[in-house]
């Protein structure tokens, strides 16, 4: 059982330590990615895009090499929460995350991957509490 | 199950994730701060102002400019308000300038905040020596908020 | 057990070994007088092992046009982005950008972007007329100045109100001249256009306009 949990701690802690560096030498993008979905004014933007992509390097590397994991995969956790209930807002509200000029990119506000993808990794983030929970129970009942 | 352990798991998961903050604190303050790459941390786009703002001022004084395509326009716009955007520019502006008085405040305004047509009229306005010409933060969808109506899906 | 680092690596999928690489992700444009349309290639290859998707292509705004053949290009295959701004009411330094998206919001996307400068062939100086009922009908002065860059040259001003007068002095044929713009009288408010035509580009030539308003 030690396998898949290794397998699923690294998978995750890679996944969003290389989300994390590619995200450090380009803020403006990220910046302007997270103005989109308007749901903070702009230097809560900028104070997002400064501290974000740090979190999810730093996080993501603790993961992988097994350092104060349940504070890592908390930040991990909390942080796909909050991408998955932006998603689902932006997408409730019809939000035209294009140019808002010609209807041309109405229908496609590009919402629905993402949070496929993003709901595999809560899943993913869920397994991983999971087995800890049961690994700990064996250990205190074993204490 | 043997509390004390719970109970000092669960804090545990609490002090890691701080420690975890404040080690990203550092690098995240030096990208903010320091990095050649940092994002300004103002994106004021030029002669802003606020739905608010523009009511206080007085009603007579205040030009709407519509830059959204015409389309958009003919479906429904704030009331008063004249067409301009840069393809129908030179049949469009002597429209604009008949409605003009010297002192009246132009308020251009498009879709919403990420759009930016407003700005690129403001700025053709203002070229073309139009002086008190203002961009309406928000757009159409703030007016629509403000009148308490929801932006169709197709808007 | 060193196997089972590799197995994340199909985990994060299509990810990684992914690459599109931009023969330029940056063009800067200079237009000339006339011109209605630019249009701008932007070529890629996938570098990567795996297939790359381009979910989107977004502009910044609805002057830019993105166009694409087809959305899934193998390892090795090489596509272009077709960009097309319209040119039509503009004038100066502008800058668009072009979002590239693959689907996956934890990687960071393309932006390609697309300087253009269109220069006037003809400055207007001012480009509004405006005299006040009730003053004095005084004579204002209309200043015409061709680019000496391009070959255009002022063939004709002429104004679409018989209120007006126009007087034509010419400081330099074609390409330098000084109009006096006088209203016959300032009882009512009143609006008149002046066109200034130009002889270039042959095949559609350009004019240019001038606002007298009596307000």
């Amino acid at each position: 059982m030690i396998w898949i949990e290794r397998l699923i701690r690294i998978a995750l802690g890679l996944t969003f330590a290389i989300a994390g560096a590619l995200k450090i030498p380009d803020p403006q993008s990220f910046a302007e990615s997270i103005d989109r979905f308007q749901l903070v004014p702009w230097p809560g933007a900028v104070a997002m895009s400064s501290l974000l992509p740090w979190l999810e390097l730093i996080a993501g590397g603790c993961l992988i090499f097994g350092w104060w994991k349940k504070g890592a995969l908390s930040w991990i956790t909390w942080l796909l929460a909050l991408f998955w209930a932006a998603l689902v807002i932006a997408a409730a509200r019809g939000l035209n995350v294009e140019c808002g000029c010609f209807g041309r990119f109405a229908g496609e506000t590009g919402t629905l991957v993402p949070l496929v993808r993003d709901t595999g990794l809560l899943l993913a983030a869920g397994a991983l509490w999971w087995l800890w929970s049961r690994s700990d129970k064996s250990r205190n009942t074993n204490s | 199950m043997s509390l004390p352990a719970v109970a000092l798991a669960k804090e545990g998961w609490l002090r890691q994730a701080a420690f975890i903050f404040l080690l990203a604190l550092v690098p995240a303050a030096w990208s903010a701060f320091f990095s050649p790459v940092r994002v300004s941390w103002t994106r004021v786009v030029q002669g802003e102002v606020s739905l608010a703002v523009v009511r206080s001022w007085n009603p007579k004084e205040v030009l709407w400019v519509d830059a959204r395509p015409t389309a958009e326009f003919d479906a429904d716009h704030i009331p008063d308000a004249v067409s301009l955007n840069l393809e129908g520019w030179n049949q469009r502006f002597p429209q604009f300038l008949d409605r003009w008085q010297p002192g009246v405040k132009t308020v251009v305004y498009c879709s919403s905040t990420s759009c930016n047509l407003s700005a690129e009229v403001a700025d053709r306005l203002r070229h073309s020596s139009i002086n008190q010409v203002y961009v309406l933060s928000g757009g159409w969808e703030a007016w629509l908020k403000d009148s308490g109506r929801e932006p169709t899906k197709s808007q | 057990m060193r196997w089972t680092l590799l197995l994340p690596l199909l985990l994060t999928g299509s990810a990684l070994g992914a690459d599109l690489h931009w023969d330029t992700e940056t063009q800067s444009f200079e237009t000339k007088p006339g011109d209605q349309e630019l249009v701008a290639h932007y070529r890629f290859t996938n570098t990567g092992s795996t297939p790359v998707t381009i979910d989107q292509v977004k502009t910044s705004c609805g002057c830019t046009t993105a166009e694409l053949t087809k959305k899934t290009y193998g390892p090795g295959e090489s596509g272009e982005i077709v960009v097309r701004f319209n040119l039509e009411g503009r004038s100066g330094a502008t800058e668009k950008s072009i979002v590239v998206t693959t689907g996956d919001p934890q990687k960071s996307n393309t932006y390609l972007h697309l300087k253009v400068n269109i220069p006037e062939a003809v400055h207007l100086e001012p480009t509004i007329l405006l005299w006040r009922v009730g003053d004095q009908p005084e004579t204002k002065d209309l200043h015409i100045t061709v680019d000496p860059r391009f070959p255009t040259k002022v063939t004709d001003v002429e104004s679409d109100s018989s209120d007006i007068k126009v007087e034509i002095q010419t400081v330099k044929p074609g390409q330098d001249l000084n109009v006096k713009v006088t209203p016959k009288n300032l009882s009512q408010p009143e609006g008149a256009t002046l066109v200034i035509r130009t002889d270039y580009p042959t095949e559609n030539p350009q004019s240019f306009y001038a606002y007298i308003r009596i307000k």
